[in-house]
């Protein structure tokens, strides 16, 4: 048995809209366990993101629990989420989310450069086999190329846990695919925790886990035996 | 019905009410500048025509030792001339009960009962003189002011030496006395010890020992103009010869018509330069705001385009917030234009006693005004509406182009070095450089204001400086006496034995004219004895200029007028004596910074005049630095004396006046240009700010804290307000030159006075202003909802 890195317990989160109190996520218990894949899985508006901001110390819920580790993460002040996140979270999001401003060595620089064990920024792109595009701006990248410069930046850091939001949401099919390949080594070579959300199904079939959301809901938690491969997933 | 783009507009604007409210300020003060201090100049204006006119103001004024009035009717049968008219104007002295310093004033004679053919005088209050007996006389408004005067309250007046009971029996206006100067010297008004007063013709003449005589001349021409109204004083000059011309002018010269001009020139400098940075600054600030707002709003342009509205409608939709910027900044700039207005108009009727004086609406100015507060913003904005206008439906539905990336020159310029930046000081370069016009407009507010600071302080330093210049530098004694007719050695003999006095040095004045070629200029020429040391020209570092012995030292603006440096010799002729015209050399130029001045030997000067030793004017100093109003009595007790002044007095007087009003003026300036650049630096940096949000929470989540990331946004702008700054103090520098330039008249100057302590309070006084915007970009930032950039797709 994994130990836990993550313990979600009882946890909602209900957003105020205007003079509208919306419940984006309600009594989810969740333990997240070093070193596994999990997927999250669910269609729009399920509360998947608001999870994901949950685990990585984004956003603070409106009620339960959330320890990470010996830290309660429930309780804590913004310094303390920020300086959570700086040392132990990883972020890959849908819409890369590069400084167009810097080029891709550079924008692996703004995270290791805050971090306390950081890697080599150029080892970080070597691990993403963009070690000769190191000088180019975002701009001059195609979105598989900036996806995977988003994910050395992620990993550049040396964090416990790599959260990635819909990282194939905004790349074709082979692209896509490519990414989550580098996702999987990532998990097994560096043996980092990893949690994807999608609406994508098959691509459960990748984690150790899968968890489904259905309106703000854990409905269903699976344990996968066999993970496989992204190259073998059907699309 | 409001149209639904209409209610859009309102909200939109609602939303960004602060940021705006920042803008409109800015536009209103140009505004209000452009439409208040333009309405200022034409109330100042009309008032000055009306009463030269109604008051039929003279073309020239000739003064004389005596001309009989016989000569009158030859004068006005001469072809230029219209009429002329003779008057006695002599100094007087006034004493009024419980008044323990004595008043210098100038007695006039006016005729009565017919009123004068020229520089009548506007009563305010009271009436005319009841008979020419004497008895009574007309005093002028603002000098019965500062003593609570009523017509029918008495007061004692020294003429000749002899004393006169007289009774008030009105306070009046003159046109030629607007702007009343102590007569023995000042540039300042000082209504409580400065005095006009007007007299029955033949009580004064009288009293003036010139019995069917005159020693004024007032006239009209038919042509003034200033060649030829010179020409006719040159030969009336001729004709009066005989009766000992001491001096003639155009009117336009005399000193108060002058200070009226120049204070109307001044106003109309401020009526454009102040408006022309405020509006420049709205329109850059606003085109910038609106390129962002149409960025951010492409798929609202897409779906109205394809709803059917017409290009011109969208165009209409965002010139509609230019419009509502500068309909706002119309409304606040004129209300405040017009405050300034009345204050200003408030202000001068202390300074000025011109009757009519009021604050007047000019619907053409406020019409000129309002159209450029609007038009400012809509030309800033014309580009950004019409890129709107242009968006095809299709396009404006799809995401801009991403921002490109890309190499900035200074990685290929040094490539070696570059490398070594860390990422945020090359995100901040690039920045920068990438955004030549965001940069520009920035950098374009800091220079302005930080140059204007640097003009404001630098100025008033400049204002102290020629205070010391003039007051305690230059001259040292601490009383000054006036002598009614030229004396001799024993007088200072008899000066030096009262209480008090430690030291006593003569002066004579001359008026001389001083020629160099076609050059011409009358002036005094202040001759002074050897070893003295109560009086001494000066350079503009303070440093002594010592006196030959035969020759002159000119001030500098002088020798500019005559056209002449040291080494070159000028032709003098006094306007008084033997008036004998020599050539003398200029031997060394001295600094002044109140009219023009020249100085000599008083040995030299005598000689010139064909007396020996003889001065017209003493200097004391005495053993406390203000002997208070004891001394002055026992002067005044001497027949001889016409006037004495403390120079404390005088100086307190200086300091009280300009200090005052400069200081508010530049404390204006000052508050001015901090918004200036508080209100720049704001707007653009929100912008940016607007602009970068989601590389803001990009940072977030990595794990950098808001002070960091500050640091990494502010550095753009100190970068380019740093920029800004520096290059400002040096626009200030040549900004500063240029105004001492403009403001170096005849009649007054200021030093160039440029320290580098001032330049950098400039620079920090402007860094502190740009901190505090930056305060407040930090406040916005820490305020960010970053999480909500993630959730709203590009």
């Amino acid at each position: 048995m994994k130990q836990s890195l993550l313990e979600v317990k009882n946890v909602s989160k209900i957003y105020q809209m205007g003079e509208v109190q919306v419940p984006a996520l309600q009594d989810a218990d969740l333990e997240v366990r070093e070193g596994e894949f999990l997927v999250i899985l669910g269609p729009s508006g399920s509360g998947k993101s608001t999870l994901l901001n949950l685990l990585g110390g984004m956003d603070r819920p409106s009620g339960g629990n959330i320890r990470f580790q010996d830290q309660d993460l429930t309780r804590a002040s913004d310094s303390q989420l920020t300086s959570f996140r700086r040392h132990n979270v990883g972020f890959v999001f849908q819409f890369f989310n590069l400084v167009p401003t810097l080029t891709a060595l550079e924008n692996v620089q703004v995270a290791t450069q805050i971090a306390r064990q950081p890697m080599d920024p150029l080892q970080a792109l070597r691990m993403v086999g963009l070690e000769n595009r190191a000088d180019h701006f975002p701009s001059q990248l195609s979105g598989g190329e900036q996806q995977r410069v988003a994910i050395a930046r992620a990993l550049a850091s040396n964090p416990r846990l790599l959260l990635c939001d819909e990282p194939t949401g905004n790349l074709d099919s082979t692209t896509g695919r490519a990414v989550l390949r580098l996702l999987w080594d990532v998990n097994r070579k560096l043996n980092m925790t990893v949690i994807i959300i999608t609406h994508s199904q098959p691509v459960a079939r990748m984690g150790h886990r899968a968890a489904s959301l259905r309106d703000g809901r854990i409905v269903s938690l699976t344990e996968n035996k066999e993970p496989i491969p992204p190259e073998e997933i059907e699309w | 019905m409001v149209s639904p783009l209409t209610l859009k507009l309102l909200r939109d604007l609602r939303g960004r009410l602060g940021s705006l409210a920042a803008l409109v300020l800015i536009g209103a003060l140009g505004v209000a500048s452009f439409g208040g201090f333009d309405s200022v100049y034409r109330d100042l204006e009309a008032a000055r025509n009306r009463f030269y006119a109604d008051y039929r103001l003279a073309d020239f004024s000739i003064s004389l030792k005596r001309a009989p009035e016989r000569v009158l009717s030859e004068l006005a049968r001469l072809e230029p001339v219209v009429a002329v008219e003779g008057r006695v104007r002599i100094p007087a002295r006034l004493e009024l009960t419980g008044v323990d310093e004595p008043v210098q004033a100038t007695a006039i004679s006016l005729p009565s009962p017919p009123r004068p053919v020229f520089n009548d005088v506007f009563l305010v209050k009271g009436s005319w003189f009841e008979d020419s007996s004497g008895r009574q006389a007309l005093v002028n408004d603002a000098f019965a002011r500062a003593h609570k005067l009523r017509p029918g309250d008495r007061f004692r007046a020294v003429i000749m030496g002899e004393q006169h009971e007289l009774v008030v029996a009105g306070t009046v206006m003159a046109p030629e006395f607007v702007y009343v100067l102590p007569p023995a010297g000042g540039i300042v008004p000082d209504p409580s010890r400065t005095a006009v007063i007007f007299l029955p013709h033949r009580a004064l003449q009288q009293w003036a020992d010139l019995d069917g005589a005159c020693n004024e001349i007032l006239g009209r021409v038919h042509d003034p103009r200033k060649a030829p109204l010179k020409a006719t004083l040159s030969l009336l000059e001729d004709k009066l010869d005989p009766y000992g011309v001491m001096i003639s002018i155009p009117m336009s010269e005399a000193p108060s018509v002058q200070f009226l001009e120049n204070e109307l020139q001044e106003l109309q400098r401020s009526a454009t330069i102040l408006p022309v940075i405020c509006l420049a600054v709205v329109a850059f600030v606003l085109h910038v705001v609106l390129g962002r707002i149409v960025a951010s709003q492409r798929t609202f342009i897409g779906t109205v385009r394809a709803l059917g509205y017409s290009r011109w409608q969208v165009m209409g939709h965002y010139l509609g917030y230019a419009l509502a910027v500068g309909m706002a900044t119309v409304v606040v700039g004129l209300s405040f234009g017009s405050w300034i207005q009345g204050a200003m108009v408030g202000l001068y009727r202390n300074f000025y006693e011109l009757p009519g004086l009021t604050p007047h609406p000019y619907p053409q100015v406020m019409l000129k005004s309002a159209l450029a507060g609007v038009l400012a913003p809509l030309l800033g904005t014309l580009r950004e509406a019409w890129t709107a206008s242009s968006l095809a439906p299709a396009s404006a539905m799809r995401p801009p182009p991403p921002e490109r990336g890309g190499r900035v020159f200074l990685e290929w310029l040094i490539p070696g070095i570059w490398k070594h930046f860390p990422f945020s000081i090359k995100l901040i370069l690039r920045a920068v450089l990438r955004n030549p016009y965001r940069s520009l407009v920035t950098f374009a507010t800091t220079f302005v204001a930080t140059a204007l600071m640097v003009e404001s302080l630098c100025m008033l330093r400049a204002v102290d400086a020629m205070i010391a210049h003039e007051f305690s530098i230059s001259s040292r004694q601490d009383v000054s006496v006036g002598l009614r007719e030229p004396a001799g050695r024993g007088l200072l003999q008899e000066l030096v034995s009262l209480p008090q006095v430690a030291r006593v040095e003569p002066q004579l004045a001359v008026s001389c004219t001083l020629s160099n070629g076609p050059y011409e200029k009358r002036v005094g020429v202040t001759g002074m004895t050897a070893g003295h040391v109560l009086y001494r020209p000066v350079d503009s570092r303070g440093e002594e200029v010592p006196l030959p012995e035969e020759g002159l030292v000119l001030s500098r603006k002088l020798a500019e007028v005559l056209h002449v440096q040291p080494g070159d010799r000028v032709r003098l002729r006094p306007l008084i004596g033997r008036r004998q015209v020599v050539e003398a050399p200029v031997a060394a130029l001295a600094d002044t910074y109140v009219g023009l001045a020249a100085y000599a030997r008083l040995e030299y000067l005598s000689r010139l005049l064909g007396e020996e030793w003889v001065a017209n004017s003493v200097l004391l100093s005495t053993y406390h630095r203000d002997p208070g109003p004891s001394l002055l009595q026992e002067l005044n007790r001497r027949p001889y004396v016409l006037g004495a002044e403390r120079r404390v007095r005088a100086l307190t007087l200086l300091q009280d006046t300009i200090g005052r009003n400069l200081g508010v003026f530049f404390g204006i300036l000052v508050l001015f240009t901090g918004g200036l650049a508080f209100g720049g630096v704001l707007n653009t940096a929100l912008v940016s700010l607007a602009e970068r949000e989601r590389e803001i929470g990009t940072f977030r989540v990595l794990g950098y804290t808001k002070t960091e990331i500050m640091g990494i946004f502010a550095g753009e702008s100190y970068l380019v307000n740093t920029l800004g700054v520096l290059f400002g103090i040096w626009g200030g520098v040549v900004f500063t030159r240029s105004v001492v330039d403009l403001y170096s008249t005849e009649l007054f100057r200021l030093p160039e006075l440029i320290e580098p302590h001032v330049l950098m309070r400039s620079g920090l006084l402007m860094m502190g202003f740009i901190s505090l915007a930056m305060l407040v970009v930090y406040g916005v930032l820490a305020r960010t909802r970053w999480l909500e950039v993630f959730k709203t797709r590009e």
